[in-house]
C-alpha cells in the first residue's frame, strides 16, 4: 500500500511554547486514521501543517508524497481540511455556500454544478439547498463542512474534531457518513476526544501527548502491545439460587491449559481468562453445551480505545 | 407610625438603590471611554490641529482685518466642531451595549438590581459626558475668534447647544443600535447611517454654500424640503447665518434642541425595550429585519441559491458581506438623498432668484463632493477592516487557505470587492456633479477628475483597512482601529474649510502637504481640475494640477504596496 500522509521528525514551536517534538507517523492510503490526545496535545497543530496552514518549524510532512510546504499548492487540491469550527458565512445559503467553495477550488460551469449535486446528495442536504446557513443544527452544518471538503474529490480528509458538540443522533449520522467515506477509498484522519467514536469509526489510531506521539498503528495491535487480558464472559441457566450450573462451568475449565484464571461472575455467570495465545475460543461453547449445561451468552470483552488511551497516556506502552 | 414612614420612604430607597447601581455603571463606562488612548489621541489631535491651524491664519493675515478673521475662524469652527461631533459621537456611543452582549457581561449586569432603562441611560450619559470632552478640547480654538471680535457672544453659546444637540442625537442613535444589533460593526454602521450620514452632507454641503457666500435664504429651504427632514441643518445653517449676520431666528436653534430632546427619550426607550427583550428571543429589529430582503435569519422562501456572479468568489464575497448585508440603505440612500436634495435646492434658488455664479456654485459642488468622498472613505474602511478578521472569526479564513486560491488574490480581491461595494457612491457623485454641469458652475473634467482622485484615495483607504484586518485582534479590534485612523484623519478636515487659506500659503512644502492630506485632496483636486479645463485665471493653475496628480499616485502606489504587504500578512499567519 501506498503512503497518504508521511510526516518525519516534525516540530513546531509557538513563541517559544513546543507544540509538537519531534514527530514520525506514516497512514496508509485508505486508513481511517484516529488521532487522540488530550487538549494542547498537538493534533490541532499536526492537522493545521497537513493542511498547509501552518509551517513546520522542523520535520517535514508529506501527503501522498508531495512535501506541505515546498508544494503546497499541489497538496491543496488533494486535502479536503474540515476545523473544529464550521466557518460558515451566515449570509449564504447552503447552495451558495457549496458555491463559494467549489468556485475558490477551481470548478466551474458544469462540472461545479454536478459536483454540488453529488455531495448534497451524499450528506443527505439535498434539501437544504436553498436553505440559510445560518439556521442549520449544529449536526446538518457539520454535514455541510463535509460537502465543502468533498467538493474537489480529495484524496485525504483532515477532520478536526468532527463530532464535538453533536448529539447522540447527529453523531451516528456523521459516524455512517465517515464509513462511508472509506468504502469510497478516502484516506481520513479524524481527531476526536469522543474515542468510541474514534474505536467505530478508525482502523488505526494515533496517541499524541505534549507534543509527543506515543503509539500509531493498528487498534488490534495496541491492545496486543499492551498485553491485554482475554477475558470472556459467559453466562449459563440457573435452575435455583445456588449457583450450581455456574459452579458446574467453574469445574468444568479448573485446569484446562488454556486457562489461565477464572472466577465465578454471579447469578449464572462465570469469568474466565484465557491465554493471549490462543486464538480460537469455540471450544468453551462446545464443552459447556457437552456438559448439557444451557448456554444464554459468551463474548470475549476486549480494550476499548479508552482503555488503550489511559494505558498508553500513563506512559505504559514505550 | 414609624412603620407608615418606612413604607412610603421604600420607594425613595429603592430608587436611591437603583440610581447608585446606575452611577456605578456611568464611572465605569466613562472612564473606560475616555481613558482610551485612542480617544485621548482624537482629542489630542483634534485640538492641536485646530490650534496649529487658527494659528497659521492668524499668522498669514493680521493688523485691519481681525474683524474678519474673527468670523472666518468662527464660522469655520462653527461648521467643523458640530461636524467632527456628528461623525464621533456615534462610534463612540455604538460598542457601548454590543460589545457587552460580545464579552457576556450584558446579561451579568442585568441580573443585578440595574434595570434595562437605568443601564442604557446610564450608557449614554457617560458616553455623553466623553464627548462632551472632546467639545471642550475644541471650544478653544472657536473662542479665538471672540479674542479677534466680529462675533457676537450669544452666536457663540447657540454653537455651543447646537453642537451639545448633535451629540445627544449621536450618542443616542449610537446606543439605540448597540442596544438592537448584534456586533459593534453592526452598530457602527446603523448609527452612522441614522445619526450621521443623513444630515452630514446636506448640511456641510450648505455650509459650503453658506461658506461661499451664496445666501441661500431659509425660506427657499424650507420651501424645497420637508421641515422633519431638514430640522438638524437648518438648525445648524441658522446658527450659522446668525454668526455671519446676526439675521436668524434665535428660536429655530431651541425648536431643534427640543427635537433632540425628544428623540433621545424615544431612542432610548427603545433602546431598553430591547435590552429587556435580551432575555426573551427576538426583538423589534430581529422582527423587521426577517422581511427585508437579503438578511440572514430570514425565510429563505422565494430565494433559490445562485452561483457566484462576480466571477471571482472573494469579489463576490467581498461585494455581498458590504452591500447585500445591509440592503435597506446600502449606505448610498441617505448620501443619495442629501446629495439630491442639495441639487435641488440650488436648482430651486437658481430658478427663484436668479443666480449665476460660477465660482459659488463651483466651491458648494465640489464640498459635496468632497463630502461623498469622506463617506466612501468611511465605508470602504468599515467593509474592508472587517472583512479578513471577520473571516478568522468565524473560522472561514483558513477554508480559503487551504484552497488553490493565493494570499494576494484574497487581499486584493477582498480590497477590490470593497471598492466596488462602494462604488454607488461614486455614481451618486457624478449625478449630483452632473446637475451642477447642467446648471453651469462646473465642468465635466473636473466630475472625471474627482472619480480618478476619489478611486485612489478610496483603494489606499481599503488597503489600510485591510491591513488593519489582518493584523487585528478580533473584528471589534479591527473596527475601532479602523475608526481610529479615520477619526485621526478627519481631523485634517478643519483644514479643508481653510482651503482659500491653504491656495495663498507661501511655503510650498507646507501646501503640498496640506494638499495631500486625503480629506483636502478631493477638494483641491477637483477645485483644480475644473478650475485647469476651466482656463480660470483666479484658480489653481497647471502647477497645483501637476501637484494633485503626484499625491494621487502617491496614494494609488501607497494602495498597491499596502495591499501586497497585506497578503505577506496573511501568508506570515502560517508561521
Amino acid at each position: 500500500m501506498s503512503l497518504a500522509i508521511h510526516i518525519e521528525g516534525l516540530t513546531k514551536v509557538y513563541r517559544g511554547t513546543t507544540a509538537l517534538r519531534d514527530l514520525d507517523l506514516s497512514i496508509e492510503a485508505g486508513d481511517a486514521f484516529g488521532f487522540i490526545g488530550p487538549n494542547g496535545a498537538g493534533k490541532s497543530t499536526t492537522i493545521k501543517i497537513l493542511a498547509t496552514l501552518v509551517r513546520p518549524s522542523g520535520g517535514r510532512a508529506e501527503v501522498c508524497g508531495i512535501d506541505v510546504v515546498r508544494r503546497s499548492d499541489d497538496v491543496k487540491p488533494l486535502i479536503g481540511y474540515m476545523p473544529d469550527v464550521l466557518g460558515i458565512y451566515d449570509d449564504m445559503l447552503v447552495g451558495e455556500y457549496l458555491e463559494f467553495f467549489a468556485a475558490a477550488y477551481r470548478i466551474r460551469g458544469e462540472p461545479r454544478r454536478k459536483r454540488i449535486a453529488e455531495v448534497l446528495e451524499l450528506t443527505e442536504l439535498g434539501e437544504k439547498r436553498d436553505a440559510p446557513v445560518m439556521g442549520l443544527s449544529r449536526g446538518m452544518g457539520q454535514r455541510l463542512g463535509l460537502a465543502r471538503c468533498l467538493l474537489h474529490d480529495p484524496q485525504v480528509l483532515l477532520l478536526d474534531e468532527p463530532a464535538a458538540g453533536l448529539d447522540p443522533r447527529a453523531r451516528i449520522e456523521f459516524k455512517e457518513l465517515v464509513l462511508q467515506l472509506r468504502r469510497m477509498g478516502k484516506t481520513l484522519l479524524i481527531s476526536s476526544h469522543v474515542l468510541s467514536e474514534i474505536g467505530a469509526m478508525c482502523n488505526t489510531i494515533g496517541i499524541i501527548e505534549q507534543g509527543r506521539l506515543l503509539y500509531a498503528g493498528p487498534i488490534d495491535e495496541a491492545r496486543k502491545k499492551l498485553g491485554a487480558e482475554r477475558v470472556i464472559r459467559i453466562r449459563v441457566h440457573e435452575e435455583g439460587e445456588d449457583d450450581r450450573s455456574a459452579n458446574a462451568v467453574l469445574d468444568l475449565f479448573r485446569g484446562h491449559p488454556d486457562v489461565e484464571a477464572l472466577k465465578p461472575g454471579g447469578a449464572g455467570e462465570v469469568l474466565i481468562r484465557i491465554r493471549t495465545d490462543v486464538e480460537d475460543t469455540s471450544f468453551l461453547a462446545r464443552e459447556i453445551v457437552r456438559a448439557d449445561l444451557q448456554l444464554l451468552h459468551l463474548e470475549e470483552t476486549t480494550l476499548s480505545v479508552e482503555d488503550i488511551f489511559l494505558h498508553v497516556t500513563q506512559g505504559r506502552v514505550a | 407610625m414609624g412603620s407608615s414612614v418606612g413604607r412610603l420612604g421604600r420607594p425613595f430607597r429603592s430608587l436611591a438603590r437603583k440610581s447608585a447601581a446606575s452611577l456605578a455603571v456611568v464611572e465605569r463606562d466613562f472612564l473606560a471611554t475616555v481613558s482610551r488612548s485612542r480617544f485621548v489621541a482624537i482629542r489630542t489631535a483634534v485640538a492641536a490641529i485646530s490650534a496649529l491651524v487658527v494659528a497659521l491664519i492668524a499668522i498669514e493675515r493680521s493688523g485691519s482685518e481681525r474683524d474678519v478673521i474673527g468670523r472666518a475662524i468662527f464660522t469655520a469652527a462653527a461648521v467643523v466642531v458640530p461636524l467632527l461631533i456628528m461623525l464621533i459621537a456615534p462610534a463612540t456611543a455604538a460598542p457601548a451595549i454590543v460589545s457587552e452582549r460580545e464579552g457576556g457581561t450584558l446579561s451579568l449586569v442585568l441580573a443585578s438590581p440595574v434595570s434595562p432603562l437605568a443601564f442604557v441611560t446610564a450608557k449614554f450619559i457617560s458616553r455623553f459626558l466623553a464627548i462632551l470632552t472632546l467639545v471642550l478640547a475644541m471650544l478653544p480654538v472657536a473662542a479665538v475668534s471672540l479674542l479677534y471680535g466680529g462675533v457676537p457672544l450669544n452666536a457663540f453659546v447657540e454653537v455651543i447647544v447646537l453642537t451639545l444637540c448633535f451629540a445627544a442625537l449621536g450618542v443616542a442613535c449610537g446606543i439605540l443600535m448597540s442596544a438592537r444589533l448584534r456586533s459593534v460593526s453592526q452598530a457602527l454602521l446603523a448609527a452612522y447611517l441614522l445619526a450621521a450620514l443623513g444630515p452630514v452632507v446636506p448640511t456641510a454641503i450648505l455650509a459650503a454654500f453658506d461658506q461661499a457666500g451664496f445666501g441661500v435664504p431659509a425660506e427657499v429651504i424650507i420651501e424645497s424640503l420637508n421641515v422633519t427632514v431638514a430640522v438638524p441643518f437648518v438648525a445648524w445653517f441658522n446658527t450659522l447665518q446668525g454668526a455671519r449676520s446676526g439675521g436668524h431666528d434665535p428660536d429655530l436653534l431651541y425648536w431643534h434642541a427640543a427635537v433632540v430632546a425628544g428623540a433621545v427619550v424615544i431612542a432610548l426607550l427603545l433602546a431598553a425595550r430591547a435590552v429587556a427583550r435580551e432575555s426573551t428571543g427576538e426583538g423589534l429589529w430581529t422582527q423587521v429585519r426577517r422581511f427585508l430582503p437579503g438578511r440572514a435569519g430570514r425565510s429563505s422562501g422565494g430565494r433559490r441559491s445562485r452561483g457566484v456572479f462576480l466571477g471571482h468568489p472573494i469579489l463576490d464575497r467581498g461585494v455581498r458581506g458590504s452591500l447585500l448585508s445591509h440592503p435597506t440603505l446600502g449606505g448610498y440612500a441617505l448620501p443619495l438623498l442629501g446629495a439630491m436634495i442639495t441639487a435641488g435646492i440650488l436648482w430651486t434658488a437658481l430658478e427663484t432668484l436668479g443666480f449665476n455664479r460660477r465660482g459659488e456654485l463651483q466651491v458648494a459642488a465640489v464640498a459635496g463632493l468632497g463630502i461623498l468622498t469622506a463617506l466612501g472613505v468611511l465605508r470602504v474602511l468599515a467593509a474592508t477592516s472587517r472583512s479578513i478578521a471577520s473571516e478568522r472569526r468565524r473560522g472561514s479564513l483558513d477554508l480559503l487557505l487551504v484552497t488553490p486560491m493565493r494570499s494576494e488574490e484574497i487581499a486584493i480581491g477582498t480590497l477590490m470587492g470593497a471598492l466596488l461595494a462602494t462604488s454607488p457612491l461614486l455614481g451618486i457623485g457624478v449625478l449630483y456633479g452632473g446637475i451642477i454641469v447642467a446648471i453651469g458652475g462646473f465642468s465635466v473634467p473636473g466630475i472625471l477628475g474627482w472619480v480618478v482622485i476619489s478611486t485612489a484615495l478610496l483603494t489606499f483607504a481599503g488597503a489600510l483597512g485591510l491591513r488593519a484586518s489582518i493584523t487585528a485582534r478580533s473584528p471589534t479590534h479591527a473596527a475601532l482601529r479602523t475608526f481610529g485612523i479615520f477619526f485621526g484623519s478627519i481631523a485634517a478636515i478643519v483644514l479643508m474649510f481653510f482651503i482659500v487659506a491653504i491656495t495663498r500659503m507661501d511655503n510650498d512644502f507646507l501646501k503640498f502637504v496640506a494638499i495631500a492630506l486625503p480629506p483636502v485632496l478631493p477638494f483641491y483636486g477637483t477645485w483644480a481640475l475644473d478650475s485647469v479645463s476651466a482656463n480660470s485665471s483666479q484658480m489653481p493653475g497647471t502647477e497645483q494640477f501637476l501637484t494633485v496628480v503626484f499625491a494621487v499616485g502617491g496614494y494609488a502606489i501607497s494602495a498597491a504596496l499596502l495591499a501586497l504587504r497585506s497578503a505577506a500578512a496573511l501568508e506570515k499567519s502560517r508561521d
